[in-house]
């Protein structure tokens, strides 16, 4: 019988290539560049809101946490009177141990988070409440119950734990060298932080190495949590020194991440030198962190608010036979590619239901990945916990909830059932986060809704009126701001800010601040030069911020100021230099200067970074146009439309290049078919609610010379698009005008432009008023009007939603008429006829 | 637990500890306690001394 392949996986929590290379570079981690020369590494994206028990658990099962079922650090006791840290019991899916198991594979898991209470795997489990010292040196050290599997282990395994109190002074130095002279230090709670983390990771190391020699397995998964509790201890004092760091803190610090990393180089090379040739490591973590001038200025005041200081890229790195050797550099991986990534390397399938993807790329030989349905269905022995074991905490709190509404039980004091809901609403959060992340911005709408009605709390009212925004409901994005602003005063009078409950914090999250999210929403409303300002401001306050030089660079690109949009996203390139977006939004700003060069460099840049973004493809296209490299463009327009099918310029271009620079009559023909046939055209049109001037703004269409149409022919005709759709075809070069409650008769086999004609809600009342007939007596309000313009918004914003890709412009009839210029332009720019 | 002959060789602890020392996983932590331990029984009575 073929023997398996032994795999180790060794999670490093918060490592970062941004640390790690400069001490390699420095020789300060010898081991890491031996191992990184004999494979692939790269880096691993991260996912949102990037929280260690969520991440670790998405690393082992391939799904994010609506799958998996762990959204956060804790979870309620069974009797819902206490919280406590998040345990296994609340994991729904299969972690890659269990799925080895149910294959005959013999793992050994160690301190991965959160496996206590520990599974009855085939092979040791030690979970990762094992090695915390909760009680002074002197007193007994009881193991967690059920934190190690068998637990006949438990007693060998307990000679291998590093009490913190045993951390000696040689052991300290590297980490704190003034420990020698300063006694003070000593007593210091960073300093003793910082022997509890380098006891732990003792501990872990200890016993890892323990079962690699003295177990049979064949897969073995370690996680070290010190680096990342290394740099929440110090990597404020991490060179270079920040003006607001005391000198005195900066020397007695500085050293702690460079020691934390270099302990860890130390005991990679013992399990280098433990391993086989046979045998293949993966290294990984769940996050990197910011060691840069990334690093926050502060740390917000609320739950898991030390998370500002995680980045967004964390290291991957893969050795072993059958991967590609040479220090090969891998792009594109995510922390979801790891189970399946692995699973592959075994020879076994990948459930269809995980979202990550196999990393190809890691290989010396390509072979087809092999699909089931999910693992979840696989039968067999997975060692996981009894299925009644398995519990949702916080469905065990309702039925809790029940029992006392019955009278079984008593119910806990207020206070603890206060704290309880709090936490769960906070959970709730971060999964409607990691949902919105996964691209489920839908279902995360609805948690939100939900958490923020109950909580009025502003943190999630910020994500919630960002969901509005990504799902283009304007309105009610516009109707949460002016709420949040209001209640942003509120607290603020109340000083709630000074409150002690994290909860209640009114902390923003970066950069999620109220003149952030009213900056976006002018911007989603083609209001560019009021948005312009606000962002501006936002960014001197946080000028590491990605998001806000980005979404400043797209005004500057969108008004033409090419030169000022360049240095934006040159800016927000400095914070995330592998952003493709941003090496896309650079290379128009130089294509429209015509610097071409440049331009295909970095549409080639935001390529390699991220492959799936259609205009890049065309727009190297375009550039390679101008370079006559006619056979280039071509091959990257064909790709554009791999990517984006319904974009037309792009199959403009391709018809021309056939016919006219690289003739090729097939491809000519095949082209054109495609143009003729399945590309239906671009229809232009303009909505509006019902008490919109429309005749004002089509004067002004006719005045810019825009073909436009709109009288009672037009009106009637667009009536009649549930049984007569042909009329559309004819008028893909002109603005035609469909009233909103006809936006759902349109047919599917075209593409759309929109333009949303708006007006300031008293004159619409007004001229409803007119329209409908009614006087209403002065102050009197006019509810049913209001009702009566919000369900037309309505209208508007579930047929935008519905549409896969709909570019959508809003004119507002005051800025047309205090900017016109500006406007016009924009109009121009925006329908682009022939 | 038994430290393996070619182990034995290689390793040498002092009570003091190291980082070095801890980065060998459960071979450097026995070792690092028999140090401590010949060292306290060495302390009582010097004739202990390996």
């Amino acid at each position: 019988m073929q023997s398996k392949q032994k795999v180790i996986v060794l999670g490093w929590d918060a490592a970062d290539w941004k640390v790690i290379f400069p001490l390699i570079e420095q020789g300060k981690m010898p081991n890491m560049k031996i191992f990184l020369e004999k494979g692939v590494h790269g880096k691993i994206k991260t996912l949102d809101p990037p929280l260690s028990p969520m991440l670790w658990t998405s690393i082992a099962t391939g799904v994010r946490a609506d799958k998996h079922g762990i959204s956060g650090f804790i979870e309620p006791t069974p009797d819902g009177e206490r919280l406590r840290p998040v345990t296994s019991t609340s994991r729904r899916v299969k972690a890659i141990w269990n799925i080895l198991n149910q294959e005959g594979y013999k793992s050994n898991v160690v301190a991965w988070w959160p496996t206590n209470p520990v599974e009855p795997i085939n092979g040791v489990m030690v979970s990762n409440l094992f090695q915390i010292a909760s009680k002074s040196i002197e007193e007994p050290w009881i193991s967690p119950p059920e934190s190690v599997h068998p637990k006949e282990m438990e007693e060998t395994l307990e000679k291998f734990r590093v009490h913190p109190h045993e951390i000696t002074l040689s052991m300290a130095l590297p980490f704190i060298p003034n420990l020698n002279t300063d006694k003070e230090l000593r007593k210091e709670q960073r300093t003793l932080s910082i022997l509890k983390t380098l006891a732990n990771a003792a501990t872990v190391h200890a016993i890892s190495t323990y079962l690699h020699e003295e177990t049979t397995w064949d897969f073995m998964a370690i996680y070290h949590d010190a680096i990342d509790h290394f740099s929440h201890i110090a990597m404020r004092y991490h060179p270079p020194k920040r003006p607001e760091i005391e000198q005195k803190e900066f020397d007695d610090y500085h050293l702690v991440v460079e020691a934390a990393y270099r302990f860890h180089d130390l005991m990679l090379g013992r399990i280098l030198e433990l391993m086989d040739e046979q045998t293949t490591l993966l290294i990984v973590s769940d996050h990197g962190f910011h060691s840069d001038h990334q690093r926050p200025l502060y740390i917000p005041r609320e739950p898991s608010g030390p998370a500002v200081e995680h980045s967004p890229n964390g290291i991957f790195a893969m050795a072993g036979p059958g991967i590609k050797k040479g220090g090969v550099e891998v792009s594109g991986a995510s922390i979801l590619d790891i189970t399946p990534t692995l699973l592959h390397y075994l020879n076994l399938p990948i459930g269809e239901d995980m979202e990550g993807k196999v990393l190809h790329a890691c290989f010396e030989e390509t072979k087809n990945t092999q699909l089931i349905p999910s693992w979840e269905s696989v039968d067999g022995d997975s060692g996981m916990h009894d299925k009644n074991r398995q519990e949702n905490p916080w469905d065990a709190i309702e039925a809790l909830q029940q029992l006392v509404e019955m009278g079984y039980i008593d119910a806990p004091d207020d206070d603890k059932l206060l704290e309880v809901e709090k936490s769960k609403r906070e959970n709730l959060y971060y999964l409607s986060r990691n949902m919105i992340n996964g691209g489920r911005i839908v279902e995360a709408l609805k948690i939100l809704e939900k958490i923020f009605k109950e909580s009025k709390i502003i943190r999630y009212g910020q994500r919630l009126a960002f969901t509005y925004l990504a799902l283009r409901h304007y309105q009610k994005a516009r109707d949460l701001l002016e709420e949040l602003k209001e209640l942003h005063l509120k607290q603020k009078k109340e000083k709630l800010q000074k409150s002690d409950d994290p909860f209640g914090s009114n902390d923003m999250e970066e950069p999620m601040y109220l003149q952030y999210l009213e900056g976006l929403i002018l911007l989603a409303i083609n209001r560019p030069r009021l948005a312009l300002p606000i962002l501006e401001s936002v960014q001197k306050k946080n000028p590491a911020n990605f998001h806000v030089a980005f979404n400043i660079a797209q005004i500057h690109n969108q008004r033409k100021n090419y030169a000022s949009a360049e240095q934006q996203f040159i800016c927000a390139l400095a914070i995330d230099e592998g952003n493709g977006k941003a090496h896309h939004g650079l290379g128009v700003s130089f294509l429209r200067r015509n610097l071409i060069d440049q331009a295909i460099e970095e549409f080639l840049l935001a390529i390699s970074n991220d492959f799936y973004l259609p205009n890049a493809h065309y727009h190297l296209g375009e550039s390679l146009m101008k370079k006559e490299q006619y056979d280039d463009a071509a091959y990257a327009f064909e790709v554009a439309i791999r990517l984006s099918p319904g974009l037309t310029k792009a199959h403009k271009w391709l018809h021309e290049i056939y016919t006219k620079w690289a003739p090729n009559e097939t491809l000519a023909l095949k082209t054109l078919n495609f143009l003729k046939h399945n590309i239906q055209g671009e229809i232009t049109i303009c909505t509006s609610i019902d008490g919109v001037n429309i005749e004002e703004m089509f004067k002004w269409f006719k005045l810019l010379e825009i073909p436009s149409e709109y009288d009672s022919k037009s009106i009637d005709d667009a009536k009649k698009l549930a049984s007569d759709t042909s009329w559309l075809k004819t008028k893909r070069n002109e603005m035609i005008y469909i009233p909103c409650h006809c936006l759902s008769l349109l047919p599917v086999d075209l593409n759309y432009k929109l333009i949303v004609l708006e007006e300031d809600s008293a004159q619409v009342i007004e001229a409803l008023k007119k329209i409908h007939k009614r006087d209403f007596k002065e102050k009197e309000f006019p509810l049913e009007l209001l009702n009566k313009s919000k369900n037309d918004q309505d209208k508007i914003d579930t047929w935008i939603a519905s549409q896969a890709t709909l570019p959508v412009l809003i004119l507002h009839s005051e800025s047309v008429k205090t900017d016109a210029e500006e406007q016009s332009e924009i109009l121009k720019n925006f329908i682009n006829f022939d | 637990m038994k430290i393996k002959k070619d182990q034995e060789k290689i390793y040498t602890a002092t009570p003091q500890g190291s980082l070095g020392l801890l980065a060998l996983g459960h071979i450097g932590l026995i070792k690092w306690r028999e140090a401590i331990e010949n060292s306290k029984s060495t302390k009582k009575n010097p004739k202990n001394a390996k």
